[in-house]
């Protein structure tokens, strides 16, 4: 078995949130990421899947160090990220980057697309200004803008959003690097052009690049991954190989989100997924097992202890006091 | 490969010029334009009077055959003031000094404001803690009766100090926008993208948000200058001013205590209406500006 690319141990991020009037202090925290671990081979794709607020982006954002943990061990490449700062964490970037939800927000308006693939290189330090430009080139026929010259100098108001989304990709892959953490990087775009996104981001694992891929889409988490990891709440209640959790889901919450279909949602142009029961308040989560307010399957022990996660076997984990 | 400097250079003119198709729509704001191309004009023109004939010299141009002030002449447009000097020539002048006030003074607050609110906003925490404290104390200060006291310590007065008065009690209210702008441009995708592609903070700072919120720093700007040259025409009024120099306030303080006030408006009424229409034209143009400034803003968040 090749060692893990990515090692995630017992990773937690608490957000302090303020009530009122309490000056400074604060009065309690969102247990946004709370113990997640996992492993993520070379040239694999792990996805990580739930509902609004389960985490995910969270979880994202501390593996490329835009986030620091509260507490966890996070691994790339055999190196502790923990602390990195100046020249390594320059270093760090050329290893893990990161394709964003939003292709509307995530390019400065005033930049060119130029501007913006190429920006990488010129904060890295990589090539003269004649190099940076082929690699632009390279990078934006990689993403299947072709031809280039035709969108270098254009301006994101000028592009349609899968374009957008095209540079945002560009600007991550142009330092060639090795783990890609992509946050529902399909979910605000058409469904007509999601599929050549997706394609497009396995034609690239293909020459070893290895992905965290988060979504709220368990279809498409079923077509791309290897994995998968199911977060509610900040905390991961199953995980395993992906036919293994679509076809033998064991955990409700997963039974749950198998069985509901994403609806779009004009609002954040995005689709979401809507489960019976409402989402309980993350600064306020239930006792004994998070999801039991909306499992149907809850019994006495599910309210008052909190299920570990279990093998079933063959790398399939749960946490749920179904499973004994 | 396609020259790209001289293309962004001219997607850069473009957006001015989308910039200036849209305040051109905007007539109060057109007239406050013109207002202010026409002191502009009188500032330039200024030198030029002492060339004519020495008379005309604003400060020392006694003319020996008006010992006094009297009412507009042939030689005397607009008058002469109590030695005998040439209004017309000391309004000119004035135009002159009200410009280089309020733009330096109004210039240097909303640079130091635009830093101290970049700062604050984008670092957080401490950094961000002390530099809103010290804002908040500038901005309880009483900024006029302060600028009186200070300058009336100082003693020996000259434009400039009156100028870096000025500046310093003139940036906090730029800071709290630049920051509350700086403190929401942080939190966008774009930002959290350059941090990914490796940027510093210097960079993520001057490339990506600067560039951002400078239009807003530029509105800041406009209002500063009218609060810049009504706070110099005070002081002068009041005999705090420069006395080596000519501005509208010292012409009318030197109406003032000469006695002349009720008995000369020729003297009185131009200095008075050239500062209130210089400041009108800035606050026309400021109010143009924020038209189309602000619904920019809304729109890129
Ligand atoms: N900077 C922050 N400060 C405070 N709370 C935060 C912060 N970022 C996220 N949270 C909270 O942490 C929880 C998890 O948020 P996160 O964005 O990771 O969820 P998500 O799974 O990505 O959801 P979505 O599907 O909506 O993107 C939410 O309750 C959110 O309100
Ligand atoms: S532990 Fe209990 S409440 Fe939680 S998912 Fe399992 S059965 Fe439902
Ligand atoms: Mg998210």
């Amino acid at each position: 078995m090749n060692q893990p690319l990515v090692k995630v141990h017992n990773l937690k991020k608490y957000f302090p949130v303020k009530a009122g009037f309490s000056f400074g202090k604060a009065s309690g925290y969102v247990r946004a990421v709370d113990g997640v671990s996992f492993d993520i081979e070379k040239g694999k794709i792990l996805g990580l899947v739930g509902e609004s607020g389960a985490g995910k982006t969270t979880c994202g954002k501390l593996l490329v160090k835009l986030l620091e943990p509260t507490e966890g061990k996070i691994l790339i490449n055999d190196q502790n990220i923990e602390g990195i700062k100046g020249s390594r964490l320059k270093e760090f970037h050329r290893l893990v980057q990161m394709f964003f939800q939003d292709p509307y927000e995530s390019l400065n308006p005033r930049f060119t697309v130029m501007q913006t693939v190429a920006e990488p290189l010129l904060v890295q330090g990589i090539g003269d200004r004649g190099e940076r430009e082929t690699k632009v080139f390279q990078a934006l026929k990689s993403v299947e803008l072709s031809p280039p010259q035709h969108f270098i100098h254009r301006f994101p108001h000028e592009l349609s959003g899968g374009q957008r989304q095209r540079v945002s990709m560009a600007r991550a892959l142009i330092v060639r690097p090795k783990f890609v953490v992509a946050d529902e990087p399909v979910s605000m775009l058409d469904a007509s052009i999601r599929a050549g996104l997706l394609n497009l981001m396995l034609r690239l694992r293909e020459e070893g690049l290895s992905y965290l891929f988060i979504t709220h889409d368990l279809a498409v988490a079923r077509y791309l991954c290897d994995e998968i990891g199911v977060m509610y709440l900040g905390k991961m209640v199953e995980k395993g190989r992906t036919e293994e959790v679509v076809q033998h889901a064991a955990h409700p919450y997963t039974m749950a989100l198998l069985s509901a279909v994403p609806i779009p949602d004009p609002q954040m142009r995005r689709d979401r997924v809507v489960l019976p029961g409402e989402i309980p308040d993350p600064a306020n989560p239930p006792s004994g097992c998070p999801f039991h307010p909306r499992c149907r399957y809850v019994k006495k022990e599910c309210l008052e202890m909190e299920p570990k996660l279990k093998d079933l076997g063959d790398d399939h984990l749960i946490a749920c006091h179904l499973v004994k | 490969m396609p020259k790209l400097n001289s293309i962004h250079a001219m997607n850069r003119i473009q957006s001015l010029k989308n910039g200036w198709n849209l305040f051109r729509k905007d007539k109060l704001g057109l007239l406050g334009l013109s207002i202010l191309l026409f002191f502009i004009l009188m500032a330039l023109f200024a030198p030029l009077m002492p060339r004519l004939n020495s008379i005309y010299k604003p400060m020392t141009g006694f003319d020996p055959e008006v010992s006094g002030s009297f009412p507009p002449s042939k030689t005397h447009l607009l008058g002469t003031d109590y030695l005998g000097r040439d209004i017309l020539s000391q309004l000119m002048k004035g135009a002159q000094i009200a410009l280089a006030v309020g733009l330096t003074a109004a210039f240097t607050s909303v640079l130091i404001g635009t830093v101290i609110g970049l700062i604050s906003g984008y670092f957080g925490r401490l950094t961000d803690t002390i530099l809103m404290r010290i804002t908040d104390i500038m901005l309880t200060l009483p900024g006029l009766p302060l600028i009186i006291v200070i300058a009336s310590a100082i003693g020996k007065q000259s434009v400039w100090i009156i100028v870096i008065i000025i500046a310093i009690l003139g940036w906090p209210s730029t800071a709290r926008v630049i920051r509350a702008q700086t403190l929401s441009l942080r939190e966008r995708p774009f930002i959290e993208a350059a941090k990914v592609a490796g940027a510093s903070s210097p960079r993520i700072i001057f490339r990506h948000i600067t560039p951002n919120i400078l239009p807003l720093s530029f509105l800041y700007m406009t209002f500063g200058v009218t609060g810049a040259i009504l706070a110099e025409a005070g002081l002068s009024f009041i005999g705090l001013g420069d006395p080596s120099i000519v501005s509208w306030g010292m012409m009318l303080q030197w109406c003032f205590t000469t006695g002349y006030t009720f008995r000369a408006p020729y003297w009185v009424f131009p200095p008075g209406l050239c500062l209130s229409l210089l400041t009108f034209a800035f606050y026309l143009i400021g109010r143009a500006l924020d038209e189309i400034i602000n619904p920019r803003l809304r729109e890129t968040k």
